[in-house]
């Protein structure tokens, strides 16, 4: 009985040639996968990504629903405008650029800032207590304009989005590695307070997109990694060296400040590099000193410090909101979670005492300041590293990548293996001796680090060099010649760190993601099994040899990010991956973490599923079944976020998740009989949505989130499939598709369809007889709908 | 190793459920999930999920038998897929015991090929597919039940007692 679907969908695998009417016949979801369905046509699909876009607003139309029944007519609404103005894919590719952009501007340098007592103190008369480095941080992170980058060949991008991270220098060098767990549970903190502000109503985000406390989770996971010795991109790029025009000798400040980075109290650990670019900067106070005489102090640091110096005019009288020529302080975006964790609690009590929490700054001290980060990063910092770049490409890496290198290399490795069996008649301390040299040349396995002068230190930090320059092509061949290298040596956290760059910057490298498709990733990107074999190595490594779980979870959850929107078998990797993340226990269980994690899992299973027209390759198979869907596991995985959100006590976002579940589960072909068969699933659907309404009514009631939603929270029937608000919809989204079509048939015939389809999703079977028969049907339909 | 059974239809319906327990190594037949409670309904959900990946798997295999195509591992859970001709799928869910470190002493006694222990191993496999060949059968002579309409929830009490037989026997 059931194949008569199949049947009647297999018989039209290509429906682009076929009039209006006939479309709406295939509109089940057997036959929506068609590759060359028109544009219009697009809106019906229940995997469209304009669908999945615009779920955000069935999120919100579900929190906030006022007047229609149960939210759903702002649903469809959206979905025309979606569809309309923009293309599916185009919306598949701005959330990936989101997420993309975010990985990528997380590995941006690190610049030191070393000040004066007198620079600082200077910032703080201005009421800003964070100093100069705190002055500066929320401009570097957006430079104004573009910066021009020359990658390895020769060949210039401009990148508008590039930033600096300023961190003050003894924040650097001595908060030292803090555990990884600790983070963590600092993390955790941080998003659940995040959470407990916004209660009232929860930030919509549909399901190919990032939930916003996601979204911060993630960054502020990347921004918390302290000075470690196996990556460098924590370690300072640039240490910008600050005065004020009050210091009082001036040159030697400079000079006794230029010796605390280099040998002194803030000089780097053997294992970074401490040559790196000091950049020296006046700071003229405007409002009190003589500008000429700053001027002329300017002139002798440029004989003295070449020309890496800048002169900034700064005003010192604190600036007020009654002041002309002012603006707000940016917000800064990357912190680490403990500052972040320290600058909630400040902004709570400085809510509590009804001010604003950014100060005002002066126009033109804002403007002095992006100019100087400009010229800072422009003309010092990327030229700089551009050099080194080359300097350690030409010396280091291409003699290693060359002929002789392998030579090189492989004679290494034999020559430890000819020394044993050279010396295998003497006693067995001599070849234990000459295994260890042979193996751990540069490795220093007691400490755990490379000194930061030996090749292998080198060419990481080269190679982190280009990752922040963002020249993937060269960062990860160049990380992966050094996996073979920290293997040999068994230096177990860099190698882990070695393999985790290597997955991100291959899934970053742009070359490779010009084609999303399944079948022509694996052509361009390195195999998959590579991806999980790296990935398996990084885990290990990080979790059970170093124990490392932050980094550990960094390097999982950037790569099944990047992973997931490669397509489907890189989806179908990220999917299993992100199961692997709560297996591994790296969030613990109930707490927001894990279901965060839950949430992402759902929509890895469901920005898995074959909705891109490009994708049509693997979807038409016999009888028209798409292959490869994972609808019933986002649909699963989002429940269970739902679930877990209830156990929280946040009924709001169980409610969204519960929602998601929900629109899942109805688009699939047998939603109806399997929720009917299924009793257990069904009626644990059915408590946990009446459970949610209850918790939401008692919180409406409290008044939090101000919305009222008096009809809806004793409305049964509302949690098994929603037959009317399905079909309701359906009847909208028909008559707009068809209003868009030139032919403009007659009303009769508009109506005909939309009677159809108002059926059309509940019962395939009374679909089919009406298509069958289609003019005693209609007849028979019309005049029920219009007398 | 606990167990879940069931019999999907092509319109995705369970005909057929059926929970139990291995009865090899001194279990008793009787299951012991390790999600408790929220096993009645978390196991349909699990097989559920996975015909999504019979969807998929079918097209790729000539064979009735799938073997393991699907884990969900919050739960250690696998589950095994054999088709048959009509589309109707039989699912099997099962999941190693939990008590893998507490009841310690007994189970290190079984070797680690055991099917109540390894679930992927192949001698598992192995037992699965005779138990599904066998299942088959019986699902085939009670298809020919003249009172038996297809697409019907069997509730037959021999095929019932017939299926725990073949638990017995096979798992």
């Amino acid at each position: 009985m059931t194949s008569q679907g199949d049947g009647s969908a297999g018989q039209h695998p290509n429906n682009t040639s076929l009039p209006p009417l006939d479309v709406r016949k295939t509109r089940s979801p057997t036959a929506d996968e068609s590759p060359e369905t028109p544009g219009s046509i697009l809106s019906f699909r229940p995997a469209s990504p304009s669908i999945l876009a615009s779920r955000s607003s069935t999120l919100s139309g579900f929190l906030s629903r006022s007047s229609s029944p149960n939210g759903r007519s702002s649903l469809s609404l959206a979905r025309f405008g979606r569809s309309t103005t923009a293309s599916p894919l185009a919306n598949v590719a701005d959330s990936n650029d989101e997420t993309r952009t975010l990985i990528v501007r997380a590995f941006s340098p690190v610049v030191g800032v070393l000040a004066s007592p007198e620079t600082d103190e200077l910032v703080r008369g201005k009421g800003l207590k964070h100093g100069f480095a705190g002055f500066i941080q929320p401009y570097g992170e957006r430079i104004t304009g573009k910066v021009v980058v020359r990658d390895s060949v020769g060949a210039s991008r401009a990148w508008e989005d590039f930033g600096v991270r300023f961190l003050d220098l003894r924040q650097i060098m001595q908060e030292q590695s803090t555990n990884g767990a600790e983070t963590l549970d600092k993390l955790e903190d941080l998003v659940e307070q995040y959470l407990d502000q916004h209660t009232g109503e929860y930030v919509s985000h549909g399901q190919n997109e990032m939930s916003p406390y996601y979204r911060l989770f993630l960054s502020r996971l990347l921004s918390s990694q302290s000075v470690s010795q196996h990556e460098t991109f924590s370690h300072p790029v640039a240490t910008v060296i600050a005065i004020s025009s009050s210091t009082a000798a001036p040159i030697e400040t400079l000079r006794n400040l230029y010796a605390q980075t280099a040998h002194g109290g803030f000089a780097s650990p053997p294992y970074a590099n401490p040559e790196y670019l000091r950049y020296y900067v006046l700071v003229h106070d405007d409002d009190k000193d003589d500008f000429a005489k700053s001027s002329a102090l300017f002139d002798q640091m440029k004989r003295h410090f070449g020309l890496h110096c800048h002169l900034l005019r700064l005003r010192s009288v604190p600036c007020s909101r009654g002041d002309e020529d002012i603006e707000e302080m940016p917000l800064q975006e990357w912190l680490s979670a403990s500052a972040d964790l320290s600058k909630l609690q400040e902004t709570t009590q400085l809510i509590d005492l009804d001010t604003d929490t950014q100060p005002p700054i002066f126009a033109t001290d804002a403007a002095n300041i992006r100019t100087f980060i400009r010229e800072l990063v422009s003309q010092s910092i990327v030229p700089n590293m551009e050099q080194r770049i080359s300097l350690w490409n030409e010396q280091i890496a291409s003699r290693r990548r060359g002929i002789s290198g392998r030579f090189m290399s492989i004679s290494k490795r034999w020559g430890g293996l000819g020394s044993l069996t050279g010396s295998s008649s003497r006693n067995s301390s001599a070849t234990n001796l000459s295994t260890t040299s042979s193996t751990s040349g540069n490795y220093d396995s007691i400490q755990g680090y490379y000194r930061w002068d030996t090749p292998e230190a080198l060419l990481r930090k080269m190679a982190d060099f280009t990752t922040m320059l963002r020249d993937y092509k060269l960062a990860s061949s160049t990380y992966d010649l050094l996996r073979s290298d920290y293997n040999n040596d068994k230096a177990w956290k860099y190698l882990a760190g070695v393999n985790e760059m290597c997955c991100i910057t291959n899934l970053l490298n742009p070359l490779l993601s010009a084609a999303p498709t399944s079948s022509s990733s694996s052509k361009t990107l390195p195999k998959l099994e590579t991806f999980d074999s790296m990935l398996e190595a990084a885990s290990y490594s990080y979790l059970t040899r170093c124990n490392e779980p932050a980094l550990a979870l960094r390097s999982l959850l950037l790569t099944i990010e990047l992973l997931k929107v490669r397509g489907r078998l890189p989806g179908e990797l990220a999917s299993k991956w992100a199961v692997r993340v709560l297996d591994l226990n790296l969030a613990p269980q109930s707490s927001n973490l894990h279901v965060l994690i839950s949430e992402r899992i759902a929509s890895c299973y469901a920005g898995n599923r074959p909705s891109t027209a490009t994708n049509h390759t693997s979807a038409v198979v016999g009888s028209g079944a798409v292959l490869s869907q994972r609808t019933r596991h986002a649909a699963l995985w989002s429940l269970t976020a739902a679930e877990e959100w209830m156990k929280l006590g946040r009924a709001p976002f169980a409610a969204a998740n519960l929602q998601q579940s929900q629109d899942l589960y109805a688009e699939l072909r047998h939603n109806e009989a399997a929720m009917s068969g299924f009793k257990e699933m069904s009626a644990f659907m059915h408590d946990l949505s009446l459970t949610v309404r209850m918790k939401l009514g008692q919180t409406r009631k409290r008044g939090v989130s101000g919305v009222s939603a008096t009809g809806h929270l004793v409305e049964p029937g509302y949690a098994d499939g929603d037959p009317l608000g399905v079909g309701a919809d359906d009847v909208e989204e028909q008559m707009e598709t068809l209003d868009s079509k030139p032919s403009g048939g007659h009303r009769r015939g508009l109506s005909i369809n939309t009677a159809v389809d108002v059926q059309g999703p509940l019962s395939p079977i009374r679909r089919r007889s009406v298509i069958d028969d289609p003019l005693a049907e209609s007849n028979g339909v019309v005049d029920d709908d219009f007398e | 190793m606990s167990y879940y059974f069931v019999v999907v239809s092509p319109s995705d319906t369970p005909l057929f459920e059926y929970t139990f327990g291995t009865s090899k190594a001194g279990g008793n037949g009787q299951a012991h999930f390790r999600n408790g409670e929220s096993s009645r309904y978390m196991n349909q959900f699990i097989v559920h999920a996975t015909l999504d990946v019979v969807e998929e798997v079918q097209w790729l295999s000539p064979n009735m038998w799938l073997k393991v195509i699907d884990n969900y591992v919050p739960t250690n859970s696998h589950i095994s897929c054999f088709m048959t001709g009509t589309n109707v799928r039989f699912m099997l869910l099962h999941q190693p015991s939990s008590s893998g470190t507490a009841a310690g002493s007994r189970a290190s006694t079984l070797s680690s090929s055991s099917i109540a222990q390894n679930p992927t191993s192949p001698q598992t496999e192995e037992a699965i597919r005779q138990f599904m060949t066998e299942v088959y059968e019986i699902w085939v002579k009670t298809l020919m039940n003249p009172f038996y309409k297809i697409g019907d929830e069997i509730k037959s009490p021999i095929f019932r007692t017939r299926v725990a037989a073949a638990g017995r026997k096979w798992l």
